[in-house]
């Protein structure tokens, strides 16, 4: 299930702006349903967080140091259990950003404008040990 | 009578139980302390006197370090215990900086120099970060940070918006130097020299291993270098300087934390070994090791 949603994820993630501690992404995301596509949109901001860094922001680098393939496989339970749904718990903020685009598939693609909680969201990492705190 | 001498080339040592962990082991966490730069003819033991904005950028920097959950040595605090102490020998500000820098303990430190640029256009402030190994000297981290120009002569407000323009990047880089270290192993110096009158030099040739001793100390280092990773800055007859050896965070046998007095007592005991007298001195993160 990680695997399917990681490979549906798109990286079209930009930096909107940053305060201490926050981070504002607009992000693009698509589904079946609008639904989906706002869930995708925020799935994809997490996905740059975690393993690609946003160029240009205090984030620019991967929050998780190690291979994306390696920290899949060596921190299965807590990814599939964040990318489910615990993501929406580091969400401060999310606004539309522009109409609701229809394809011919009958699929909706959306652009957010979404505000993470950066500093909750490395403690949440570190408290979980998917990544070291600050030091050795 | 067997079993005592079995036990006689060891020693052990009772686990005192107020202290028990029950096998719990913390890694020791490197100690960084934040310290002013000081250009020719300030002094570094009153500059933060005389200086607001230093103060500000000093502790806009501890700020950094602290959001990312992380305690600094207090540079002021340990000026007082070194001026308290008489460490300071001489005026000479290299000296100061190197004798504070070794009497705090400190691992690593973040040089912190603040610039004021006043212009018709509006006044500005850079401030330059450079994070240093306190042992071999070698560069961690650099970030410059600038306030952009603005009409005010509130140079703290300046220096504040400078400091967290880089703030968070230089605790990113700082991090990823975290990784290669416990990737690839903390830097130590070993410094081997000789006492006066000592009978040897590096060109004598060890009883048993028919190679030069500065040979036979390479080979060992080369295979107790953590990865193999070591920098011989250069041999003299009369001295060896490895400038950069990696030793690894934890003791690759035990588990518990490793650190470069262990590491000297390995390179002491196999001296004694190969019939040599070596006396050891650590500093820090460097290890002087003098044969008589």
């Amino acid at each position: 299930m990680l695997l399917c949603m990681i490979t549906c994820l798109r990286a079209q993630v930009s930096l909107v702006s940053e305060t201490k501690g926050t981070i504002t992404l607009r992000s693009s995301g698509t589904g079946k349903n609008i639904d989906e596509a706002n869930a995708n949109a925020a799935r994809n901001v997490f996905f740059v967080l975690l393993y690609r860094g946003v160029p240009e922001s205090d984030i620019n680098s991967a929050l998780i140091d190690i291979p994306e393939q390696e920290a899949q496989q060596k921190f299965k339970p807590y990814l599939e259990a964040f990318f489910d749904k615990r993501y929406e718990t580091f969400i401060t903020n999310a606004v539309q950003n522009g109409d609701v685009m229809k394809s011919k598939h009958r699929t909706r693609s959306v652009y957010l404008d979404i505000t993470v909680n950066v500093q909750a969201l490395r403690k949440d990492l570190e408290d979980n040990k998917v990544t070291r705190k600050f030091g050795f | 009578m067997i079993l005592c001498l079995m036990g006689a080339g060891s020693v052990t040592y009772a686990q005192v139980a107020a202290t028990n962990s029950y096998g719990t082991v913390n890694t020791v966490q490197p100690r960084i302390m934040v310290i002013p730069f000081t250009k020719e003819g300030e002094d570094i033991r009153t500059v933060l006197d005389e200086d607001v904005t230093r103060r500000i950028a000093i502790t806009k920097v501890k700020e950094a370090f602290d959001n990312r959950g992380f305690s600094t040595v207090d540079f002021i605090g340990k000026l007082k215990s070194a001026n308290d102490n008489k460490v300071f020998t001489s005026d000479n500000q290299e000296d100061i900086k190197s004798l504070l820098i070794q009497s705090s303990g400190a691992d690593m430190y973040v040089q912190v120099e603040v610039d004021k640029q006043e212009s018709a256009s509006g006044n500005s402030v850079n401030v330059i970060l450079s994070a240093y190994e306190a042992a071999g000297g070698n560069s961690l981290a650099n970030k410059v940070g600038s306030s952009g120009k603005f009409y005010t002569e509130d140079y703290g407000k300046l220096t504040t918006k400078a400091v967290n323009a880089c703030g968070s990047e230089m605790m990113n880089i700082l991090q990823s130097k975290f990784t290669e270290i416990v990737n690839n192993g903390r830097s130590v110096m070993v410094d081997i020299s000789f006492d006066q009158g000592a009978s040897y030099t590096m060109s004598s040739e060890i009883k048993g291993q028919d190679l030069p001793l500065s040979d036979v100390l390479e080979e060992w280092m080369s295979k107790n270098a953590y990865k193999n990773n070591y920098h011989l800055q250069g041999t003299t007859d009369l001295r060896m300087i490895f400038d950069d050896v990696r030793i690894p965070l934890k003791d690759q046998a035990t588990g518990r934390n490793y650190n470069a007095n262990r590491f000297a007592l390995e390179i002491f005991k196999y001296l004694k070994s190969i019939g040599l007298e070596p006396q050891k001195d650590v500093k820090g993160n460097t290890i002087y090791i003098t044969l008589k």
